[in-house]
């Protein structure tokens, strides 16, 4: 009994110690206050792009493996932008019969080809799904030099936490987004009425503005995704998804966290977002810690935008 | 005779005018130069001028020449993460300085080095001013592939007339002169922050009213042959509209000097209606020439309009 309270000591001290933690974190207003509607109008101008620009798209490569067909491309986002890309579709089949998401991966290095990206986008395929999965701006094929390292201290000195070069990166993001709605509809006959959105991490934080700032999207899913994460500490108000989750509905959203999440907190990053999320929400808690993904979770988000992408 | 002479004449000038006030009234306009966005609307556009005040300047002189007593240097600087800044300065030789201008040129392609940009910038100087003349992205050293004849059509095809872009294009251009021109200014050149001036002529003066209108550490705002919509302009988003920024200007001072024969900026639906959203603190001077006339007279007034509005 002694023996067993000693370690239970400890272990109430460790989660005081990080509900103390959690407690000394940044935050905003508009995790409490979203924007009205005025103003977050006057920001979609700011997302706005030429619909006329050529895609310019160039396939690069082609594979088709365990019923997956796989395109390496790119395509011409804004002037000059490129944008690098996986489309992921199951082989054999019409792309205007099947639905379709723009996949954000983390912010990863390797952005769209790390691993855990390409096991999900697969995952959906091979559930009818196509997927056209793009870098960010400075990750993956587009990498720019902007990081060097990639680690957490670098992104969040240079990107993140800078919050006029933040802006402007979202700013490209929504735009690569929405340029990307329009390649799948417009080059590859995607049904408009059928294109989801998905973002993982950081890709789920631009998802969730992107969602809001184009009502296109039909359904969007975030998933292990937040307000702040761990190391952030302030962005500008047209940066913050705080002030765009609750502009998806009434289109659906579907949000994936994990528990023991170290990177966005439960209680501080993930469930008052969640707050903000208005219905039709599908709020779905998973055992471990950030980005972790059962079979279960993948299955559940398939069937979701299955589901919502008639 | 010579009636018979008049009577044709009159009528042809009559019919002139008609068709002149039928054109202007037919060109495009918005609802912002009757109705600007309200405080919480433009409070919002701050955001996306923001700029990373940390971001070194990376300030380079690549050449320097003495020209009739006056010392000219070209220059770069970082404006934004990889983006150069291409610039001369134009300054008197060993005197202490007045203070700074920021010069913003028309929309022409050798931007800054174009004559009518140097001579000012010159005679500026001689009164006893910095003047720091950048180019405008796509224009000048800084040119890229989207304009290659920089005819006014192709400008108004592909950038005046491209909304998304245009106001990509404003919001650049307020980051480099609003972020950083006024850095050079104060940190390279020793110019006082509170005696930094931004003068912009044509496209130059539509850019002046938004980045004067944007930041407030400009003491005073001059605009040489600008206006609302240009001849061949047919829209642009609120934020990229100078409408919605140049009455913000006040309280500080501001100077517009237009054209009664500019058929670019057309006087009455172009300039006179974005005069009307000026306080009567702000100076108007029109003149009878076409656009972008600068006369020695026009000169005369801008430099003694700074020295009186901007305090040594």
């Amino acid at each position: 009994m002694t023996r067993c309270s000693v370690p239970l000591a400890v272990l109430v001290l460790g989660a005081t110690a990080a509900g103390a933690l959690a407690q000394d974190r940044p935050t905003d207003q508009w995790l409490t206050n979203p924007v009205d509607r005025g103003t977050f109008d006057s920001y979609l101008q700011f997302f706005t792009y030429n619909a006329d620009l050529p895609f310019a798209a160039n396939v690069s490569a082609t594979t088709t493996d365990e019923g997956v067909r796989t395109e390496h491309l790119t395509f011409q986002s804004t002037p000059g932008m490129r944008v690098t890309a996986l489309l992921y579709h199951p082989s054999g089949v019409d792309l205007g019969a099947v639905p379709a998401v723009v996949f954000l991966p983390g912010g990863v290095g390797r952005g769209k080809d790390a691993a855990r990206y390409v096991g999900l986008s697969r995952f959906l395929a091979r559930a009818g799904i196509t997927v056209l999965a793009i870098d960010m701006l400075h990750f993956g094929e587009r990498a720019d030099g902007f990081f060097t390292t990639f680690d957490e201290v670098e992104k969040h000195e240079r990107l993140y936490n800078n919050d006029a070069e933040y802006l402007e990166w979202v700013q490209q993001t929504v735009k690569d987004v929405s340029r990307a709605f329009d390649f799948l509809v417009a080059e590859r006959g995607v049904a408009a009425s059928r294109v989801g959105l998905v973002g993982v991490s950081r890709g789920g934080v631009l998802a969730t503005i992107a969602g809001g700032a184009d009502d296109r999207f039909a359904a969007v899913a975030g998933l292990h995704t937040g307000h702040f994460d761990y190391f952030e500490d302030g962005h500008r108000a047209a940066a913050c998804p705080a002030n765009y989750i609750g502009r998806i509905s009434p289109r659906p959203v579907f949000l994936l966290s994990a528990e023991n999440d170290g990177d966005f907190l439960p209680e501080m990053a993930i469930r008052p977002l969640h707050r903000l999320a208005r219905e039709p929400k599908t709020i779905r808690w998973t055992p471990g810690g950030h980005g972790a993904m059962t079979d279960e979770d993948r299955g559940a988000l398939a069937q979701w935008l299955r589901r919502n992408l008639p | 005779m010579s009636f018979t002479n008049r009577a044709p004449i009159g009528v042809v000038l009559a019919c002139c005018a008609t068709a002149s006030l039928a054109a202007q009234s037919d060109r495009p306009t918005d609802q912002w130069v009757t109705n600007p966005v309200d405080d919480r609307t433009f409070e919002t556009y701050l955001d996306f001028f923001a700029y990373e005040s940390s971001l070194p300047l990376e300030f380079t002189i690549t050449g320097s020449d003495t020209v009739d007593g006056l010392i000219e240097e070209r220059l770069t600087f970082q404006s934004t993460p990889g983006m150069k800044v291409t610039a001369r300065t134009h300054r008197p030789h060993g005197a202490d300085s007045r203070g700074g201008v920021v010069f913003l040129h028309g929309g022409v392609p050798n931007g800054k080095d174009s004559p009518n940009v140097v001579s000012i910038s010159r005679v500026m100087a001689r009164a006893g001013w910095t003047v720091l003349a950048i180019d405008l992205l796509y224009f000048g050293e800084r040119k890229t592939d989207l304009l290659q004849t920089f005819s006014a059509q192709e400008k108004a095809d592909k950038l005046y007339n491209q909304r998304s872009l245009y106001l990509d294009f404003a919001i650049q251009t307020v980051k480099d002169v609003v972020g950083r021109t006024h850095d050079v200014l104060v940190e390279e050149y020793d110019v006082l922050p509170e005696q930094v001036a931004l003068l912009g002529r044509s496209r130059g003066a539509q850019m002046a009213m938004i980045a004067g209108g944007a930041d407030r550490r400009f003491a005073a705002v001059a605009l040489l042959h600008g206006g609302h919509f240009d001849a061949l302009e047919n829209g642009h988003r609120p934020a990229a509209c100078g409408a919605n920024y140049i009455g913000r200007i006040n309280p500080r001072p501001l100077l517009m000097i237009n054209g009664e024969a500019d058929t670019d900026y057309l006087p009455d639906v172009a300039v006179r209606p974005l005069q009307r959203l000026l306080d009567r603190q702000s100076t108007i001077r029109w003149t009878d020439a076409s656009h972008g006339i600068v006369t020695e007279e026009d000169l005369s007034m801008l430099v003694d309009w700074l020295q009186t509005e901007v305090p040594q």
